[in-house]
Parts: structure tokens; C-alpha cells; sequence
């Protein structure tokens, strides 16, 4: 016999307490995989439902951001001085950043309003709201698939991506991305129900993050010891991690920037390294956004 | 807690804050702060109950009591603030039909997804497809887009879901008004499927008269608080008092304790074949010429010209007499007098002896029931309006039987 119930006396609604059956979330995420399915489709078919381009639109946007990147980082900011056309290599640097950024931060901004969003799932349907965010999260990770293919293919062509084994990890690193994306998006679902203004501050506070983050720059270029602190201080982004770790894998290897006389050697690190901190990372924001979502749960109905 | 019940509840309260900003929310947590910055709303303050399986339970109460907010915590949606509830069985609540419909996709697209929430697996869903499409009546809509469809349509989409889960637990929220007179039929019947194969059902509803016929018993709401829970007629009928007593618009009351009217008189199902009244008429039973004008004493007769082209089907009637200003004087269902017809065609005549009225005008409304009492096939007002007037001096609505009576006491005046 299935029982449901609720008591309002003996529920505690701690953060801590909320974040202990967080191992149990996997295993609810695939008991609603057929739910969870319904809802990739709608999200993936929803967006573009209508329009004449369709599905193509997912890749127009990543691939029109590297279009004004390269323009302005490669011509504008570039190396007028020496002459030189920005190379492939640094091309493909800019596009492999740019997909894995945008799709960690569509993620990140679809998961912000996912709840506000479903209100009407939210307050008319018994519905398992912490699974909201996961459609979203998947739609921005398939967007980068595609992307990822072309980038790979345009390495190739150029002979500047060296895919080896580690492509097997990609998966492993969508993996974290997913995970991370899902314990900052869970958070910040919960934020914006309380107040609708997170999710406009969001969406500044994450320009600011994809600036300083090594996504159209070398951490190399940044010259003298202030470079070594601020390079210091970039293990502790989580984005640039995920980042460096989507290009290994994709096959970017350590190569040397020419500079007219000086050679500046770009380096990516190592793989491990990235995906251990990857997974710290992963692990440390989806027990934060876990628990602080299921500990308000509770009174989202109410507020949307 | 008692695993005896199949919805059981205790202590249960809700309470709504109302902050004036979001932000007031954070900023009253603050130490520094004094004094709570909200305004507190109380939907419900103290609901215990419990109901066996089987039973069927009605709720009853005016607009605010906290029927929905308590019918929305024990579907889930909500939760309480104080008090504990616990419901044992598959549950599926009948509030809100197709609320996670996706207006772009199809009804089809729209069925796997609402089974999905309902928590079908694929191949129960599969499985039922078939079943949920022949329910709702949608044929070759199925493969349209929702926001294309009517809102009867998108109800009926939502109600052939929701049955098709076969709940144990039934939680409804004025369903009988689900789509067209011949679609609520089906409701009704489904819903009385779900009562003969004994699942527990909890029904809302601001018609009486609906709760008195499904339910055995009934819950009254009042301000947050289970004023009375006992037998349906019991509870009705003292909360139809008090209702009366309250009203401020007295040309409302009594319409509740009898069938709602679902569809405008005027406008007939379009469908010749459905069971309707095709005349009713207030006659001389004497004469049997139809006549308006009549004094207290006087027998009185309603003719009703009644066809059912339509399958064989058990039929019931009832009338209603009612003030012009709304007061519902009395009404009787022919069920309640063990009469019921299942003729082709035929007519139906309520003889009312020794007319006990008085002056007045009188509307009188006559329904078209199925056997249960519960659907209404049709509903017209009779043709002619009653007219009682007086012939002697006696005051008010009627005549009571009376007489006088004169005993004295001590002597004779004056000696």
C-alpha cells in the first residue's frame, strides 16, 4: 500500500538535513527518466516550434558570439602590430571556449527560472520540482554536442586539435558539467523564487564570470608577478577547470603563441587535475544547491 | 497514525504570509529587525478527520472557508504549516484538469507527458493510450495542437487522463462540469464506477445537492475550522440554514440545495435524440386545460411531455416551486418517491392536492435525472408561471393547518 503523507511538526527544514538524501537524487532522476524525456522534447522541440530555421538556431548563437569574439579579439585587440592574421589555432580556442561557456551558462540561466518558470506544474501538480532543472541543463549540453563535433572537425582540418583516447572522457566530463550545473542551477532556482531579481542579477554576474574567465585569453598572456598570483587565483574558478578540461579532451595541446620575436607558451595542464577539481566542484555545489532547495521546497507553491 | 484510514488528518493548519516586498522576506530575519514585517493570512486553523476506505466524502463551505487549500495540501501541492495528514492508496486528484498541458504540442504529445507526471511508466502509458483517446472523445484532434482545442476539449483531455490512472483515492474539485452535457454524463458515471468498486473519494463542491446524492458523508468548513462532519443530509441541510440565515442576496437562496442548472433552458442539446422534457405544463388536473391562476385549497397539477429517443434508459424527474424573489418553497424528486420511467415517450404529471400556498407568484423549474438523481439530461422552467391568490385574509408564505382554541380561566367577569 502506497503511503503519502506530510507532518508539518516533525519536518525540520535545515539545510543540513535537507542535503542527506542528495544521494538519493540520482537514482529519482532515472526513476523519472521517461518524464524527465518528455520534458528534453519539449524543451529542445519547444524553443524553436515555429520557427522556419528550427533546431539550426541552437548552434547559431555560439557560433555568431565566436564570430564577434574573433573579430574583436583576434583583429581589434590582436596583433596589428606583427601583421599577422590570428591563427587557426587561436581560432579554436576561442570556439571550443565559447561553446563550453554558453552552454554552462544556458544551463545555468534556463535552471535560474525553472521553477518561477513551471509555475503552473509547481502549484497545480504534485510534481517533483528538484527534477526541473535537469531538461534545461540536458538541452544546453546536447547544444554543445553539435557544436563540439564541428569544432573537432575544424581542428582536424586545420591540424591543430591531436584527439587522442581522452575523447573517450568527454562523456565524463559532460557528466560534471551536468552535476555542477545542476547544484548552482538548483540554488539559484531557489533564490530567484524568493526574489524574481536574481535572475536579472544573474545574468550580469555571469558575463562578468565568462570575462574573467580564459575564455578568448591566455592565463599566459597576463605578463610579471601579478600574473603569477592572478594564475594562482584561477584554480579556484570552477569554470576554468571545465573549460581547460573540454579542450583536452577534445584534443588541444600545449603550443607556443609567436609574438614577433617572443614565443609565449600556452599551456592547458593536465586532464587529472582538471577533472579531480571538476568533480570537487561538482560535488560541493549540488550538495549547497540540493539542500537549499529541498529545504524551501516546501513553500514554492506559495510564491509563484 | 491509524493505518485503518485511507485519508487521515490531524491538527492540520495553514497559514499565509503576505509580505508588502520579497525583499521584506530576508530583511525581517535580521537581527537588528523587530517585529514581523508580514501580514499572516490563516486559510485553515485546526482540521482533524479521518476516512475509511470506500467512503465517499463530501466538503461543503462558502467561498474562503479553505476548501481548496486543503484539498491542495492533500493532493501535494501545498504543504501545511502546523498538523500532519497521511493518505494511504494510489492517489489522483481531479483539480485543475490539464494544468501541465503544453499548448504547442498535440493532444497525443500531451497525453504521454501528463502520464508521465501522473507517474506512468512508458508501456502503462502506452498501453493506456488507446483507452484515455476513446475517453476523451477528441478523434483525429488528438494530433492538434492543445491551444487550438476548446477549453471543454482540453478538460475533457485532462479528465481521461487523470481516470485512467485507477486511483484508489479520489480527490475532485467540482468535476461534474467537465465539457458537454453528454461528456459529464460520462464523468458522472465514471465517478459512480469508482464509488460501486469501493475506492475512497473526496469531493468538493458548492452544490448540495450533488454532495447529498454521491456522498454518506460530509464535511462543513467554516473559517478554517470542520464546523460539522457527520451524514451528508445532516450536514447539508444544517449548512443550508445557517447559508440562508447569512445571505446577503436572498434571490440566491435554496438554488443550491437543488440541481444546478448547466446549461441555459433556451438553448436544448442539439441532439433530437437526447433524453428532454418537451413541454411542461401547470394544469386544472380537473380540466386538464393549462391554467396559471389559482387559490390555496385548489388541487394543482404539473404535466411534463418527456421523450428519450435515445437508448432505453431509467429516468427520474423533479420539480421545484419557487417564489418569484428565489425562495424555493419545496421541490420533490420523483426517486425519492420510488418512481422511475424508462418509456420512449411519456407523460409525467405531479399532482399537488389542497394547494397550501398563498398569494403569490411562483416560478417552477422542472429537471430531466438519470436514475441516480446526479445527471441532468434537461432543464426548463414549466410554461406558465403559478399564480395563488387569496381568498381569505391569512398572511405569509402558506397556509398551516390551524385552529383556534379558547380555555378561560377563573370566573365570570362582573359577578
Amino acid at each position: 500500500m502506497i503511503e503519502r503523507g506530510y507532518d508539518a511538526d516533525t519536518a525540520r527544514h535545515s539545510v543540513v538535513r535537507a542535503l542527506l538524501p542528495v544521494v538519493r537524487y540520482p537514482a529519482e532522476i532515472w526513476r523519472h527518466r521517461y518524464l524527465l524525456q518528455n520534458f528534453f522534447r519539449r524543451e529542445l522541440l519547444g524553443r524553436f516550434r515555429g520557427s522556419a530555421l528550427g533546431i539550426v538556431w541552437v548552434l547559431i548563437h555560439p557560433v555568431f558570439l565566436f564570430a564577434i569574439y574573433y573579430f574583436v579579439f583576434g583583429y581589434v585587440f590582436g596583433r596589428p602590430a606583427t601583421g599577422t592574421a590570428p591563427s587557426p589555432a587561436f581560432a579554436l580556442y576561442l570556439f571550443s571556449g565559447v561553446l563550453a561557456f554558453t552552454s554552462f551558462g544556458e544551463g545555468l540561466i534556463r535552471s535560474c527560472t525553472c521553477v518561477v518558470d513551471n509555475g503552473n506544474l509547481v502549484k497545480k501538480v504534485a510534481f517533483p520540482s528538484e527534477l526541473l532543472p535537469v531538461p534545461p541543463i540536458l538541452v544546453g549540453l546536447t547544444v554543445y554536442l553539435v557544436g563540439a563535433a564541428v569544432c573537432l572537425g575544424t581542428g582536424l582540418f586545420y591540424g591543430v586539435l591531436q584527439p587522442d583516447w581522452t575523447l573517450l572522457l568527454l562523456p565524463v566530463v559532460l557528466l560534471l558539467q551536468f552535476l555542477m550545473t545542476l547544484g548552482l542551477g538548483l540554488f539559484l532556482a531557489n533564490c530567484n523564487v524568493f526574489a524574481r531579481d536574481t535572475s536579472h542579477l544573474w545574468g550580469i554576474l555571469q558575463t562578468a564570470w565568462m570575462f574573467l574567465t580564459p575564455v578568448f585569453w591566455y592565463p599566459h598572456q597576463i605578463p610579471g608577478e601579478i600574473g603569477d598570483s592572478l594564475r594562482a587565483a584561477f584554480q579556484w574558478n570552477p569554470a576554468y577547470s571545465l573549460i581547460q578540461a573540454h579542450r583536452l579532451v577534445l584534443g588541444a595541446r600545449d603550443f607556443d603563441l609567436r609574438e614577433g620575436e617572443t614565443a609565449i607558451a600556452v599551456t592547458f595542464g593536465s586532464l587529472g587535475d582538471h577533472l579531480l577539481a571538476c568533480a570537487c566542484w561538482a560535488l560541493a555545489l549540488l550538495a549547497l544547491g540540493y539542500g537549499v532547495f529541498m529545504s524551501r521546497r516546501h513553500r514554492y507553491a506559495d510564491l509563484v | 497514525m491509524n493505518p485503518r484510514y485511507a485519508i487521515e488528518v490531524q491538527g492540520l493548519a495553514k497559514t499565509y504570509r503576505i509580505y508588502g516586498n520579497p525583499w521584506h522576506r530576508l530583511i525581517e530575519r535580521m537581527p537588528w529587525v523587530k517585529g514581523p514585517m508580514h501580514r499572516e493570512i490563516p486559510a485553515l486553523r485546526d482540521i482533524s478527520f479521518q476516512i475509511e476506505p470506500g467512503q465517499c466524502v463530501g466538503v461543503v463551505g462558502r467561498n474562503g472557508a479553505g476548501k481548496s487549500t486543503l484539498l491542495k495540501i492533500l493532493t501535494g501541492t501545498t504543504f501545511p504549516t502546523r498538523g500532519r495528514y497521511t493518505l494511504r492508496g494510489r492517489v489522483a486528484a481531479l483539480l485543475e484538469l490539464g494544468a501541465g498541458f503544453h499548448q504547442d504540442f498535440t493532444g497525443r504529445e500531451n497525453i504521454f507527458m501528463n502520464a508521465a507526471m501522473l507517474g506512468f511508466s512508458r508501456q502503462e502509458a502506452r498501453r493506456k493510450f488507446d483507452e484515455i483517446l476513446a475517453f476523451s472523445e477528441l478523434g483525429e484532434f488528438i494530433d492538434a495542437p492543445i491551444r487550438t482545442y476548446s477549453s471543454g476539449m482540453g478538460a475533457r483531455l485532462g479528465f481521461s487522463v487523470a481516470v485512467a490512472t485507477d486511483p484508489d483515492v479520489l480527490i475532485i474539485d467540482e468535476i461534474l462540469a467537465v465539457g458537454d452535457l453528454q461528456f459529464q454524463r460520462k464523468c458522472v458515471d465514471k465517478i459512480w464506477d469508482y464509488k460501486a468498486r469501493g475506492k475512497t473519494m473526496f469531493f468538493c463542491s458548492h452544490s448540495l445537492y450533488d454532495v447529498r446524492q454521491i456522498c454518506e458523508q460530509a464535511i462543513w468548513l467554516r473559517d478554517g475550522r470542520v464546523q460539522m462532519m457527520a451524514d451528508s443530509v445532516m450536514v447539508t441541510n444544517e449548512y443550508a440554514t445557517w447559508e440562508t440565515g447569512k445571505r446577503d442576496h436572498p434571490d440566491q437562496a435554496g438554488f443550491e440545495t437543488m440541481p444546478a442548472a448547466q446549461f441555459d433552458p433556451k438553448n436544448p442539446p442539439e441532439d433530437e435524440h437526447h433524453p428532454r422534457i418537451l413541454s411542461a405544463q401547470l394544469i386544472d388536473p380537473k380540466t386538464g386545460q393549462p391554467r396559471e391562476v389559482f387559490a390555496p385549497g385548489d388541487d394543482v397539477a404539473v404535466r411534463l411531455h418527456i421523450r428519450n429517443a435515445r437508448k432505453p434508459e431509467t429516468l427520474g424527474v423533479a420539480i421545484g416551486v419557487m417564489r418569484s424573489e428565489g425562495t424555493l418553497c419545496f421541490a420533490h424528486q420523483s426517486q425519492f418517491d420510488g418512481l422511475q420511467f424508462d418509456h420512449e415517450e411519456c407523460f409525467v404529471t405531479l399532482h399537488l392536492k389542497n394547494l397550501c400556498l398563498l398569494s403569490g407568484e411562483f416560478n417552477l423549474p422542472v429537471w430531466l435525472l438519470d436514475h441516480r438523481g446526479v445527471h441532468r439530461f434537461h432543464e426548463r422552467p414549466v410554461e406558465q408561471k403559478l399564480l395563488v391568490q387569496n381568498r381569505t385574509k391569512d398572511l405569509g408564505l402558506f397556509l398551516q393547518q390551524h385552529e383556534w382554541q379558547v380555555e378561560r380561566v377563573g370566573g365570570v367577569r362582573g359577578k
